[in-house]
């Protein structure tokens, strides 16, 4: 129950602007993506039209190899949760309603279960929500509808942290029960980078990075230590981040060191570990970022 | 459990669509049944009220529910216009095509026009023993293609065709402005929304020697003038489905489009 997905130098313009420029990927059926991005860099806009939100201003996009606009059995089987979301102005009890009357897959139970764990007040409209409760009717609605394709566009930022761990936890267990494709758009990287097998980066509108997600956090290398022994040992590379405490210094290279330099490191007293997403993704997109 | 409308194979994925979304179609219909029962409410009130005092003033002259008679299908026009406005986006987003939603709500403002027909209907039938009795002219001066209460098959097809029709314009112009946003919207009126006033003054102008003369719609005949209406209807329904099918699933916006 799963979709692949194809893009082929897509572009989303609105006016002159460009949102989304030739961008190419594939998203292969069952897989946790991550797409990380600045704002502005064309995330929505890329999600709304794989979902079928919008229209593609040039390029092509294959959902299970078709057509995702207008196109019923694809956009049936497609579910994008915005922020915010996208409900009628009913009360919640209805919104659920309606979402289990128009969902295939959809699991009341699971729905239930989401519902009592976010404790959704069940006769408020979505406009007398809280923000956050807003956002776990989003995270309900997107997970109980076990959409083939599923995609959360930062769809759970206004819940608060116990909420946000709850929803993380909850869509692993259903993933690893009812494998499906998800895309997950996040600020959020430290949160959720453990969920990622992929990821992919978009920077001003063109695609960065398409990589599995343990190549990708291979890719850095912290090195921390004596001040002296580090600057020598990460001389050879350029240092994208520099923080001291007291004589100890941590430096961060985007590079996977060779076994000569692990084997110097080690005899200096330098610890080496892997770098966050997090500080790998400001690195790649910051303006002397390079992939 | 799930309840659905679609046929899915054993891998959950979508094979066959319905032909018609019913649960799009059932929130249309409860939607506007909703709306119309307080214009019919107004409609009755109205009719008494406007009866009582040209009783007690200038008297009465003509019917009461031949005057009224254009006002609930302006109501069913609006109506239209939020169907397709306010479901839009929760629509698409719950994975179903603009053309399903279009196609569900043309059925729904159908059937409501068969409703306004039959109630319109009725007010004519209940409206004559009353005049009747107090001697009162039943004279209809609005445009119809009847030329009184009693033609119950003309007075049932002609407020049919017209309420669709204007129904189905509502649709158009809420294509309109989904499409378009709220400045390009407004000014795509000139082409969304002519075809209901084309349909409404052919019935006003059919009647008329001076312009309808001028314009040549002059006597025309009733089925004539219903054909043309119809017409004038299927053209506003083409127009909500060409619209529609280019509208972004975005939240409205004065320009229109979405980052």
């Amino acid at each position: 129950m799963s979709l692949a997905v194809e893009v082929r130098d897509l572009t989303v313009r609105y006016g002159r602007t460009t949102a989304v420029d030739r961008v190419s990927f594939d998203l292969q059926p069952g897989v946790i993506y991550g797409l990380l991005g600045r704002n502005g860099t064309g995330k929505t806009s890329l999600l709304s039209t794989i979902a079928a939100f919008q229209r593609a201003s040039g390029g092509t996009i294959r959902v299970d190899g078709e057509d995702p606009y207008e196109n019923a059995r694809v956009m049936a089987s497609t579910c994008l949760i915005r922020e915010g979301g996208d409900f009628l102005d009913e009360k919640t009890k209805d919104v659920l309603r309606y979402a289990a009357a128009v969902r295939p897959g959809w699991d009341a139970d699971l729905a239930a279960r989401l519902v009592d764990l976010f404790e959704l007040p069940m006769t408020k409209k979505p406009t007398q929500l809280s923000r956050g409760k807003r956002s776990a009717l989003g995270v309900v609605v997107g997970l109980a509808s076990r959409a083939p394709l599923t995609m959360f566009d930062e769809a759970y930022l206004g819940l608060d942290a116990p909420s946000r761990y709850a929803f993380y936890d909850a869509l692993l267990e259903d993933y690893a029960e009812h494998p499906r494709t998800i895309v997950l758009s996040s600020h959020l990287i430290e949160e959720v980078e453990r969920l990622f097998e992929r990821v992919i980066i978009l920077d001003a509108g063109r695609v960065l990075v398409d990589e599995e997600a343990e190549a990708l956090r291979s890719r850095g290398t912290t090195v921390t230590g004596p001040a002296a022994a580090v600057d020598e040992l990460t001389a050879p590379w350029r240092v994208v981040a520099r923080k001291a405490l007291g004589p100890t210094v941590q430096a961060i290279v985007v590079e996977e060191l060779p076994a000569d330099a692990r084997a110097r490191a080690a005899a200096a007293g330098v610890e080496l570990g892997s770098v966050p997403l997090q500080d790998l993704f400001v690195h790649l997109t910051s303006p002397q970022g390079t992939p | 459990m799930s309840t659905t409308t679609t046929t899915t194979g054993p891998d959950g994925l979508v094979r066959r669509p319905p032909a018609l979304d019913r649960h799009a179609f059932g929130s249309a219909l409860r939607w506007l049944a909703f709306a119309s029962s307080w214009v019919w409410l107004g409609f009755v009130l109205f009719a008494v009220g406007i009866t009582r005092s040209n009783v007690s003033t200038v008297g009465v002259t003509e019917s009461v529910v031949g005057s009224l008679s254009i006002t609930p299908r302006n109501f069913l026009f609006a109506f239209a216009i939020t169907v397709l406005a306010v479901w839009f986006v929760p629509h698409v987003a719950s994975g179903r095509t603009r053309r399903a939603l279009v196609t569900a709500s043309a059925a729904a403002v159908s059937v409501a026009a068969a409703g306004y027909a039959v109630l319109l209907t009725v007010a004519f039938q209940v409206e004559r023993p009353v005049y009747e009795a107090n001697g009162w002219p039943l004279v209809i001066r609005t445009g119809h293609v009847f030329g009184s209460g009693d033609q119950v098959g003309l007075v049932l097809l002609e407020s049919f065709v017209i309420a669709a029709a204007v129904g189905f314009a509502g649709l158009a112009v809420a294509a309109g402005y989904r499409r378009f946003g709220g400045v390009r919207g407004t000014l795509a009126l000139a082409f969304t929304a002519t075809p209901m006033l084309a349909a409404s003054a052919l019935l006003e102008l059919r009647a008329s020697a001076g312009i309808g003369e001028a314009l040549g719609v002059d006597g025309l005949s009733a089925p004539v003038t219903l054909v043309a209406i119809a017409a004038l209807g299927a053209v506003s329904l083409a127009t909500a489905y060409r619209l529609v099918h280019g509208a972004p699933a975005s939240r409205l916006s004065a320009a229109g489009g979405e980052r």
